[in-house]
């Protein structure tokens, strides 16, 4: 049997807001304003998005679903420059956007095309999550990727200039920062699939139980994406760490020292 | 080329001593040409030691030995001595000099040691902001 919450059951479930509300408020704990628009901006946007999925299933359309994918990277490359607390060069900016872009696509379309199989290719039920889930996460990777890459050359200066002096390549001279950034950007999945199924029940395979799915079909589903999800941010990371150190040198193979152009 | 301010890499000094060929893609130095490099530069330590507890003084030296086992033609030196004493700069400054004379190498240092430019002048050129005050060579 599937249980499908009414609408005062849905409210009911806003009982846990106004518990940490009270306890934000009881400790005088400065956090008020924020949960509530945060609480607001779920809720609309879930509605929102609610209705232009039911749009997207009951008039499927490759550009349709293409946009959609298009829009997601786009949201995500913004979140990963507003994230990010450190000045980034416009060269680093192109390479984020390109590596989040290249990456996360080819691996949604590798997911959809030959892991899944989806027929015909745009079906916005399969596309849409997806491509949320695999952009999502390559989008929390780059951006664990950028910060450690841009503090790691900042605070590792002095050792780069050394190692050029000694005639390294700037490959050879940041290839720890450079590999440090990547590994600080997958350490994340791999902790979550060492934990997975006995730690927690990921998110989607608890909603797709709850719907009345069998488990086995949703365990496949969540190893696949787990799979998905660990390439696409590997993937996405190692393009853009390897193209990102070279904008921190110049055509000389000089270090420049305020990352700016 | 070697900076006033020496960067030392994690690890121990035969690991640090080893890193410009490293870089170079040049064949790594045996151990007794490593020892040699260490008196050169008057390092009184073991190749093992970890250079995490160095003192200036001694990252400056470790620094100094570093390009020296590179055997470059020309070395570029911005004041390879500053932190260290009278007595040791002086020791390892005679060796650095020795060293290029023999090689027939060039040096070319930056120094504010009076002493170390009376005792081993050749050529002496004296800066003031961008300009210069004066360019002497010292017969021997």
């Amino acid at each position: 049997m599937i249980l499908t919450p009414s609408l005062f059951q849905v409210s009911l479930a806003f009982f846990f807001l106004i518990v940490t509300l009270l306890i934000l408020r009881m400790r005088k704990i400065n956090r008020e304003k924020e949960l509530i628009v945060a609480s607001l901006r779920m809720t609309l946007q879930l509605i929102l998005t609610g209705y232009v999925l039911i749009y997207l299933f009951e008039n499927p359309h490759p550009l349709l679903s293409l946009a959609v994918i298009f829009l997601m990277t786009v949201f995500a490359i913004r979140n990963i420059y507003a994230r990010v607390q450190l000045p980034l060069s416009r060269s680093l900016k192109r390479i984020i956007a390109f590596s989040m872009a290249s990456g996360s696509i080819f691996t949604v379309f590798f997911f959809i095309l030959l892991v899944l199989g989806v027929k015909p290719w745009f079906d916005p039920q399969y596309l849409i999550p997806i491509g949320g889930m695999l952009i999502g996460n390559a989008m929390t990777g780059i951006s664990l990727g950028v910060t450690r890459l841009s503090a790691g050359m900042e605070d590792n200066r002095h050792i780069i200039e050394t190692a050029l002096m000694l005639g390294a390549t700037p490959r050879a001279a940041t290839k720890e920062i450079v590999d440090h950034a990547f590994d600080s950007a997958i350490l994340p999945t791999i902790n979550s699939m060492v934990g997975m199924g006995i730690v927690f029940l990921p998110g989607m395979m608890t909603g797709q139980i709850l719907s009345g799915i069998s488990p086995i079909t949703a365990i496949e589903y969540q190893l696949i994406i787990m799979l998905g999800i660990l390439g696409s941010v590997s993937i996405t990371t190692i393009l853009f760490v390897e193209l990102g150190y070279k904008t921190f040198f110049n055509k000389d193979q000089q270090l420049i020292f305020s990352p700016t152009d | 080329m070697l900076s006033q301010e020496p960067g030392v890499f994690p690890g121990n000094i035969r690991e640090n001593l080893l890193m410009g060929l490293r870089f170079s893609e040049k064949p790594l130095a045996t151990e007794p040409e490593l020892e040699k490099i260490l008196q050169l530069v008057q390092l009184k330590m073991t190749l093992d030691n970890p250079t995490a507890n160095l003192s200036l003084g001694e990252r400056q030296r470790v620094a100094l030995g570093r390009v020296l086992l590179m055997n470059p033609q020309v070395l570029l030196l911005d004041e390879p001595s500053s932190a260290l004493d009278e007595t040791t700069e002086h020791l390892m400054i005679k060796s650095l000099v020795d060293f290029t004379r023999k090689g027939g190498k060039t040096l070319v240092m930056v120094t504010h040691s009076k002493k170390v430019i009376e005792n081993f002048q050749m050529r002496v050129i004296q800066l003031k902001k961008n300009q210069t005050l004066s360019d002497k060579e010292v017969p021997r």
